[in-house]
């Protein structure tokens, strides 16, 4: 048991995430993108002038080893470092010590400012960056992939597997404080009293606060407890399911979103570290499209100092706007990606348990052919596999032993699943709301398998059996292997 | 190969980590950096009414008096982050009278183990660090000079007074207000 359980865990740190260093590098740019753009490139100097002097609190490890505050002059020194600190990561020049030193100076930076007491919510920000910048990000689409030989450049894929670790411990350690304070009583709701200490106190009375705040609907409220603390807690229960990660992340973005439209805080740092899951499904034709562009933008020095210019005029520009331009950049980006969360939930959520962009899958179901049970699933699973991306094949065609056949099988690619978990890798690959059944993949496997095994052996009892096993109508002879 | 067995280790060891450092922000204070994320603890209420916590500037030049809030204070800095200096700066005695019931009932439990002097020294020393004069004496002036900037006016006096506000769970109307402490600055 301990033996599988490491073999898993050192599976998971080193094949969680494979991606492409091209997919990679279109990462580094996206991440930037938006960290420039809606998060925006610190400045510290603004802040720190408002601060009263000596007014030095900092909480225990880092701050302690300063006796106050530096000086403006130190601030605004750094100020022009991370300036162009963030430019050169986006254009992929010097890559790694900009990424580091930016990533350095604004954790630095910042400890200075939460030492007067305001909560650190964007730390994992400027850690994603920091530990990215030894992921190997710039071996493509950067500038110093043309002025240096980075193909020796290894991709660390592990790096992913320890930033989705410390993702759902910090979403963990929100949801623990939450459960332990008592969140889940029924006779209040916390979530109420939060949107209400925002609506009087803080007045944050904008988007849809008004409507919240005369909804009396008290299920509604104890809803979104429940929710918040079983969301934040489970972020670290998926971190070894990708794919279910990847659907947390999305919930994340639909949580952010109802949190900006409900007690107007918008909250978009975390935005670019979600990304950073997706990245292995970025598909093959837009990396070979950026390809292209990027080759047409560089191929000569003219041309490579002409974008060099217009990107650093448009990113001048940006960092020039006023708090309030960032403010309706911040939101339209939080109530787009929310948009975008109810569509992929609603409409598409078999997007949300891709397991690659790229791989063209190999999918197999082997299943009893003279099981009536089985043979409704096999045209359950045809009615919802328009593509037709699933095949199949009878188990007696595969095996003369009988005892093959309480199991249904399923192959995709290399990889072969029974019982309980194939059911649920063939459900999320279903298009309509099949996938969600996917979820039960976190009820423990030998509990999974009991319910199924159970179903298995009384199936003939339950649902009855042919004489002969299925024979395919013509139109879907082709979807059957022989 | 080397290289792997390495990153291994540090997949073993990255847990412990963490664990550990939540125990620490748990019992102590959240060190900075840090990897948690503001949890929010309970807000306390009955199910009837609930209790929130302001402030409240009242400036007096002669013999008009007029008041500033937090938020006009604050902007654009953050209001949070002003509210909780002003509770270090001020308030910091009571800074455990802050706690919600269940709060009392953790932190009693872990004074119960460690002795109250050793709760005192280790817990509540560095949750709650105490201001000199010197650092109040700075942080006061900060004050007068921001609400001079903000409404225009020169040698005033300034009570500063901390509000607890009771609403009423359902209709949220005011049922009752109450300066729970007040200094002058």
């Amino acid at each position: 048991m301990i033996i599988r359980l490491k073999q898993f865990y050192e599976k998971w740190i080193f094949n969680a995430y494979l991606c492409t260093s091209s997919q990679l590098g279109l990462f580094r740019i996206a991440f930037i993108f938006i960290l420039i753009f809606f998060v925006g490139v610190p400045q510290f100097s603004n802040k720190i002038i408002n601060f009263p002097d000596g007014f030095y609190n900092p909480p225990p490890f880092f701050g302690q080893i300063f006796s106050d505050i530096p000086p403006i002059l130190y601030f605004r020194i750094t100020d022009i470092i991370l300036y162009l600190g963030f430019f050169c990561t986006l254009i992929g020049l010097f890559t790694k010590v900009s990424g580091i030193t930016s990533a350095s100076l604004t954790i630095i930076n910042f400890g200075f400012i939460f030492s007067t007491g305001k909560i650190d919510h964007s730390f994992i920000l400027w850690f994603t960056l920091f530990i990215m910048s030894f992921s190997g990000w710039a071996k493509n689409f950067s500038i110093d992939s043309i002025i240096f030989n980075t193909k020796n450049i290894k991709v660390q894929i592990w790096l992913f597997s320890l930033l989705s670790l410390s993702l759902g411990f910090a979403f963990f350690t929100a949801g623990l404080i939450k459960l332990i304070s008592g969140w889940l009583g029924t006779a209040d709701s916390m979530v109420r009293a939060f949107f209400l200490r925002n609506y009087y106190v803080q007045q944050k009375q904008e988007y849809l606060a008004n409507f919240f705040e005369n909804l009396n609907f008290q299920l509604f409220w104890e809803i979104g407890d429940w929710f918040t603390v079983f969301f934040e807690i489970g972020f670290l229960a998926v971190v070894f399911q990708v794919s279910l990660f990847r659907f947390f992340t999305l919930l994340a973005i639909f949580f952010h979103g109802m949190v900006m439209l409900m007690m107007n805080i918008s909250f978009s740092a975390y935005f670019s570290v979600y990304l950073l899951f997706w990245t292995p499904l970025i598909p093959n034709k837009i990396v070979i499209k950026a390809q292209d562009t990027f080759h047409k933008l560089t191929q000569n020095r003219t041309r490579l100092l002409i974008t060099i210019l217009i990107l650093f005029i448009f990113y001048s520009v940006r960092i020039s706007f006023n708090e309030h331009v960032y403010t309706i950049f911040r939101d339209a980006l939080i109530l787009c990606t929310f948009i975008m969360s109810l569509y992929i939930f609603i409409i598409k959520p078999k997007i949300l348990f891709l397991n690659s962009g790229n791989q063209i899958e190999t999918r197999i179901i082997k299943f009893d052919g003279v099981c009536n049970l089985c043979n409704g699933f096999v045209q359950f699973v045809i009615n919802r596999d328009k593509n037709a991306h699933f095949k199949f094949s009878t188990l007696q065609d595969s095996y003369d032993d009988k005892k093959e056949f309480q199991t249904i099988i399923f192959q995709n690619n290399e990889v072969i699943y029974e019982k309980s978990t194939a059911f649920l890798e063939i459900t999320k690959k279903l298009n309509g709301l099949w996938p969600y059944l996917y979820l039960f993949i976190l009820i423990p496997k030998p509990i999974r398998d009991f319910i199924y095994s159970i179903i298995a052996k009384n199936r003939y009892l339950w649902f009855g059996k042919r004489e002969i096993c299925m024979i395919p109508t013509p139109e879907l002879k082709n979807r059957f292997i022989l | 190969m080397k290289r792997n067995k390495s990153i291994i280790i540090l997949f073993y060891f990255f847990p412990l980590f963490l664990i550990g450092h939540l125990a620490y922000a748990l019992i102590v204070r959240e060190p900075y950096p840090s990897l948690m994320m503001p949890g929010f603890s309970k807000i306390d209420t009955d199910g009837k009414e609930y209790k929130l916590t302001d402030f409240n500037f009242i400036v007096q030049a002669g013999s008009k008096i007029d008041t500033v809030n937090l938020k006009n204070l604050a902007y654009p800095l953050s209001k949070i982050a002003l509210s909780r200096a002003i509770d270090l700066a001020y308030f910091g005695n009571d800074s455990e009278k802050n706690y919600n019931s269940i709060q009392n009932k953790y932190y009693s439990i872990i004074k119960l183990f460690i002795g109250e002097k050793y709760y005192r020294k280790y817990i509540i020393a560095i949750r709650h660090p105490q201001l000199n004069k010197s650092q109040k004496d700075q942080f006061s002036r900060w004050v007068i000079k921001r609400i001079s900037d903000k409404k225009n006016i020169y040698g005033f006096s300034v009570i500063l007074e901390k509000i607890l506000i009771t609403r009423d769970y359902k209709s949220n109307s005011i049922i009752r207000k109450k300066v729970i402490n007040q200094v002058k600055l």
